[in-house]
């Protein structure tokens, strides 16, 4: 009967079908987009270091301590001051020598910036992944969709997101600074890429371009890729820490290390992090569960009402008791599971449709 | 008839409320259908016809006496067994038909049987055979209300007779229909009976008594009269108030 009823009435059954949905779909519309934002370690290794063994970054301080992923870090020792380098000045700028001489690795220069572009009547700031993306070190981190890697620094690449904002995909793009200066840069190939924080990049320049004189802004200090047969494992990350570097590891972020080897203080503020996210997904679906039942129940609880006489009928006829139960649960099963279910996999299906289409989706 | 009875209501009583308040809706009513025959019951609004037709059907227990349907003491049946009497043994018509709404002619008369734990396919093949017999077989599919009147309480008859039910309790049938009808129905009724089933048919009007072989005259809860000639119901009752 219950099946017979939800055929009968289907616009009823519809709506029914829509007030469970509609929050399931939100929830799982909602996990999905955690999921797939909350990248692991393991996941970030591409964008984070493209195909090197290590990201190496300058944390502009003494001896410090760090996590596994390199976001969290503090000073150790009371602040003491950083190993000096062999042959390089105590406190001089971090160069690609300077790092090769540490990592005993081949070492590249990248980093994240901003730069003012005229479009038009527009000169927005877009934000560039500069590398020379020709060194097998950076692949993974930007691929080439058509056209080549810029080989010089009056050559730029846009990305697939850039266009979406704009940029031209071939000719030229003119670089704006203060005043009136611009410099015209030749658009040679388009491609895809992330950043470090796995945001889009609408630009990919060489770190030779000249930005003198130019609105730029770097995002961070610049950063270095270190390629090296063996892995830099969690003892040379600790090593390194002590000249002052972070360091983001291919081998710790496959393999990192138990909370109780880390920092006392560097821990605490990496488990919170984790148990944040369940937080906010279980106040989440508790919300979420509460809707459904205000929106649901009542539902239900209307069509039990309104089919008291259908029970009574069907009690008339010799249904017994757990008979007529079976049917008021069996159309909230019914109508609850095909909710439940069309809309689980709506949800998920939808959400990687909105990632796939939709590119603002993934800064969400 | 010799036979033993499908219904048998031996000197019951149904007494509603306590003390001062204490209505006696039937008093020591005893009654008998068999196998073929279609009791009419008439008598005044609060006469006891419905009080005795949910006493036959299960729907209420008796304060004194007994109801005996198909051999098994009503009274002393557990609700589960009540529910299996409905089920297997008897059947209702009301007034208003009583169609299950979200169920097609076929499925509504299929639902005693489904509820009996015969399988779908089964009792749809059976409920066909129950439509057939009251000449709808072609309305199977049709929900009630897509339907008129008269076909929806032939399907009603159909369900209360579908498999081996055997006792029929029509209360009113033909109230919400036109005189003509009403015949029909009654004729469906009458048939059904004459095939071998039993009917109690609560009826205000004479004209449908007519089709029944006995008609019971209730007043008060009390039988007042027995007839076998329905034409002549309305001067028994003038008579009986007259004694």
């Amino acid at each position: 009967m219950p099946r017979r009823d939800a055929r009968r009435y289907k616009w009823r059954s519809a709506l029914i079908v829509a007030m469970v949905g509609l929050p399931v779909l939100l929830l799982t519309s909602g996990i999905t987009l955690l999921a797939t934002s909350d990248i692991s370690m393991a996941e970030s290794i591409p964008y984070v270091m493209g195909s090197a063994q290590a990201r190496i970054s300058d944390n502009g301080g003494g001896r410090m301590a760090q996590s596994p992923d390199g976001r969290s870090s503090r000073s150790t020792q009371g602040g003491a001051p950083a190993l000096a380098v062999p042959g390089f000045a105590v406190g001089s700028a971090w160069t690609t020598d300077k790092v090769q001489k540490v990592t005993d690795g081949r070492v590249i220069q990248t980093s994240n910036a901003t730069m003012r572009v005229t479009l038009g009547d527009r000169r927005p700031f877009m934000p560039v992944l500069r590398i020379d993306a020709r060194d097998p070190l950076a692949r993974g981190m930007t691929d080439l969709v058509s056209g080549r890697w810029a080989s010089t620094p009056s050559e730029i690449v846009v990305t697939e997101a850039g266009i979406t904002k704009g940029l031209p995909s071939g000719g030229t793009l003119t670089i704006a600074g203060p005043g009136g200066k611009s410099r015209r840069l030749t658009v040679v190939g388009v491609a895809t890429g992330l950043t470090e924080y796995g945001q889009l990049p609408f630009l990919v320049a060489l770190p030779a371009l000249d930005t003198a004189g130019l609105d730029q802004t770097e995002s961070g200090a610049p950063a270095f890729l270190v390629g090296r047969t063996a892995p830099l494992t969690w003892s040379d990350v600790r090593r390194m820490n002590n000249y002052g570097l972070l360091v983001q590891s291919r081998q710790v972020f496959l393999n990192p290390p138990p909370v109780t080897e880390l920092d006392s203080k560097v821990a605490q503020t990496v488990v919170p992090y984790q148990n944040g996210n369940d937080l906010v997904l279980l106040i989440a679906a508790i919300g979420l569960f509460i809707e459904t039942t205000l929106l649901a129940g009542p539902a239900f609880a209307v069509s039990a009402a309104r089919q008291r006489r259908s029970l009574a009928l069907a009690a008339s006829n010799g249904a017994e008791a757990r008979q007529l139960r079976r049917y008021v649960l069996g159309q909230a099963v019914v109508l609850g599971f095909v909710s439940a279910a069309v809309t689980v996999v709506a949800g998920v299906l939808l959400t990687f449709a909105g990632l796939t289409w939709w590119p603002p989706l993934r800064d969400v | 008839m010799t036979t033993s009875p499908i219904l048998l209501l031996d000197n019951v009583s149904r007494v509603h409320g306590h003390d001062e308040t204490a209505v006696r809706a039937l008093d020591g009513v005893t009654l008998e259908v068999h196998a073929g025959e279609l009791v009419a019951v008439m008598g005044p609004s609060g006469s006891g016809k419905s009080t005795l037709l949910n006493l036959a059907g299960g729907l209420d227990q008796p304060t004194s006496g007994r109801v005996v349907v198909e051999g098994s003491d009503v009274g002393a049946m557990s609700l589960r067994d009540l529910a299996a009497l409905r089920r297997r043994s008897l059947g209702f018509v009301f007034q208003d038909f009583n169609l299950i709404p979200s169920l097609t002619a076929a499925e509504n008369v299929a639902l005693p049987l489904e509820l009996d734990g015969l399988r779908v396919g089964k009792a749809l093949r059976i409920a066909l055979d129950s439509l057939e017999a009251v000449g709808i077989a072609e309305l199977a599919d049709r929900y009630p209300e897509h339907m008129s009147g008269g076909q929806q309480q032939r399907v009603a008859i159909a369900r209360a007779l579908v498999g081996n039910r055997r006792l029929v309790l029509a209360d009113e049938p033909t109230g919400a229909l036109d005189s003509q009808t009403g015949e029909a129905v009654l004729r469906v009724l009458r048939a059904r009976c004459d095939a071998g089933a039993g009917g109690l048919l609560v009826t205000h009007e004479a004209r449908h008594a007519a089709w029944a072989d006995r008609v019971v005259f209730l007043r008060d809860g009390v039988i007042v009269d027995t007839t076998g000639t329905p034409p002549s119901a309305e001067s028994l009752l003038d008579s009986a108030a007259a004694v």
